[in-house]
């Protein structure tokens, strides 16, 4: 959980840069003082708060260039939505267009199609539209929480987020080109470019039946607003129950194949193990691995934190939010004795089957000692959280059950 | 105002080869501090309206980081690894066996064609092997 603190972190590295640049202006910015602490097992956990990014307001600054900006988590207790000025941003290059013009900007789609399209952004906004409510979280969200410690982003939990996105089926646009029969793939492009030649473009590939299936969209809205430019604007690919890494961002070229994508971002980066909860041990190989796909369930508190003092003898208010990852929450429990019994917690009513559900409880709080509250969701087909967590080379997928240790006082 | 990054000119000269990595971009930048009054961009002129949904173009600038690496043998990681990436990428990690770093900087240079010359490889290895510090 995040702790924040004033901190001199951002202070020196502020004043450092100024001794150089003697033409910078005397006064420092509130923001600078502000840092966050991940609590990650045996660190760096320590990260600025930065609101130096445009559209966007306090995020934890995990990487300027190309920006990884995670969500402070105190943003996931004011509501199911994630505000998007708060949304968490990843992009693997630096090279971002930051002047997009809405009148030039042209969606393609080409390849193994009856007739290449070329989509301004009237045509789309003309088409049917659709509206969903889903969580976008990133592959390696929770990454640094893994031991032994993994290479990689090292996020805490707030590499998440839930957004009503509203677009256009990406079936839609597909049947306007026609897919040919014997086609196997759609590989999605964005506007991001490397920065050197010949690193491999960011883009990534869904099955054709799976593109196809009427939920997958391209939004151009989220939580009613255009998408930030951080989050992609003017449009994204919206993947529900499955990771961000298939969420192209300034999504301008959809290609159809008639054979399997091996680009690097399908074939070797973005992998898993193929094993139960993509679990294996630290120095196994051997094992064949699959692109990730499908989230798992995961539900966390929000309205309290590791050393948080509650009040002995009373009736502690809490809450949290859950997902059931590719499908909607069935249940969330929670239990006080370390998992010995667990009991159920209230969903709040809604009807969405990829987004947070917020859960609430209210537990006794002994009347001394220290108080440690686990929370677990099982998801409308049966799977629920596990207790240990799971362990890969790459960080992926975490869905261990949370827990908070509150100090009785 | 402030500056934002162009790494699409600075592909460019290095495409051209003509750019030394430690004269330009330099290092810290003073970005940060106009960025932070920048945080909403301008309203456009050029929207597109449809179906009650609008759309405005949007220019921005996106902030450089006030960090490098420091230390001794802290030079040939900030003119090879600054050239994709800030110093965040890196600081941000936690310690990590000497092998994963040579692991990391060898798929750096593979797969992601970072220009790092062979015979700088194995000081900046030494360096990461060290973080954090």
């Amino acid at each position: 959980m995040t702790r924040y603190a004033a901190s001199n972190l951002s202070r020196r590295r502020f004043l450092r840069a100024a001794s150089l640049f003697a033409a910078l202006p005397p006064t420092c910015p509130a923001w600078a003082d502000a840092s966050a602490n991940l609590d990650l097992p045996g660190g760096p956990s320590l990260r600025s708060i930065t609101t130096a990014f445009p559209q966007k307001g306090p995020m934890i600054l995990q990487r300027s260039r190309p920006p990884l900006l995670e969500t402070p988590f105190e943003v996931f207790d004011r509501g199911v939505f994630t505000q998007n000025d708060q949304f968490f941003v990843r992009w693997h290059w630096a090279v971002i267009p930051t002047d997009v013009d809405v009148a030039a900007f042209r969606l393609a789609v080409r390849g193994y199609v009856n007739q290449t399209l070329s989509l301004s952004l009237a045509d789309l906004l003309a088409i049917p539209r659709v509206e969903i409510a889903a969580v976008n979280q990133c592959s390696g969200n929770s990454r640094g929480l893994f031991l032994p410690r993994v290479p990689g982003a090292q996020w805490g939990n707030g590499a998440m987020g839930n957004a009503r996105w509203t677009g256009v089926r990406l079936r839609d646009v597909l049947d306007r080109a026609g897919v040919k029969a014997g086609a196997v793939a759609a590989r999605f492009k964005g506007l991001d470019d490397p920065v050197v030649d010949g690193a491999p473009k960011f883009m990534k590939s869904l099955e054709i039946d799976h593109a196809r299936d009427g939920e997958v969209m391209i939004a151009f809205q989220m939580n009613g607003e255009p998408l930030p430019l951080l989050n992609g604007f003017p449009l994204r690919l919206i993947v529900p129950g499955w990771y961000s890494t298939y969420w192209v961002k300034m999504l301008n070229e959809i290609e159809v194949l008639n054979a399997p994508d091996d680009n690097y971002w399908m074939k070797t980066a973005y992998r898993i193990p193929d094993t139960p909860h993509a679990n294996v041990k630290p120095g196994d190989n051997g094992f064949a691995t699959v692109p990730i796909n499908r989230m798992a369930p995961r539900s966390f508190f929000t309205n309290l934190t590791n050393d948080a003092k509650v009040k002995p003898g009373t009736s502690l208010s809490v809450r949290g939010i859950a997902f059931g990852g590719d499908c909607g929450v069935a249940k969330v429990e929670w239990s006080a004795d370390r998992g010995a019994t667990w009991r159920d917690a209230v969903l709040n009513p809604d009807d969405s089957k990829y987004g947070f559900r917020q859960w609430n409880a209210l537990i006794g709080v002994p009347s001394s000692g220290t108080l440690t509250l686990q929370a677990r969701c099982t998801n409308a087909n049966g799977e629920t959280q596990p207790a240990e967590p799971n362990w890969n080379a790459g960080g992926f997928m975490r869905n261990a059950t949370e827990s908070v240790r509150l100090v009785i006082a | 105002m402030g500056r934002s990054f162009n790494a699409i000119a600075y592909a460019a000269a290095i495409a051209a080869g003509g750019v030394p990595f430690a004269i330009w971009p330099p290092w810290p930048p003073a970005a940060t501090i106009e960025a932070a009054a920048q945080s909403v961009p301008a309203p456009s002129a050029v929207s597109i309206s449809v179906g009650g949904v609008t759309l405005r173009s949007v220019k921005v600038d996106l902030p450089d980081s006030d960090r490098d690496f420091q230390g001794p043998g802290a030079d040939v990681v900030n003119n090879n690894c600054l050239v994709c990436h800030s110093a965040g990428m890196v600081l941000t990690q936690p310690r990590l066996p000497r092998a994963v770093w040579q692991a990391e900087v060898d798929k750096m240079r593979s797969t992601y064609k970072a220009p790092i010359a062979a015979e700088d490889v194995p000081a900046i290895v030494e360096y990461l092997a060290k973080l954090p510090d």
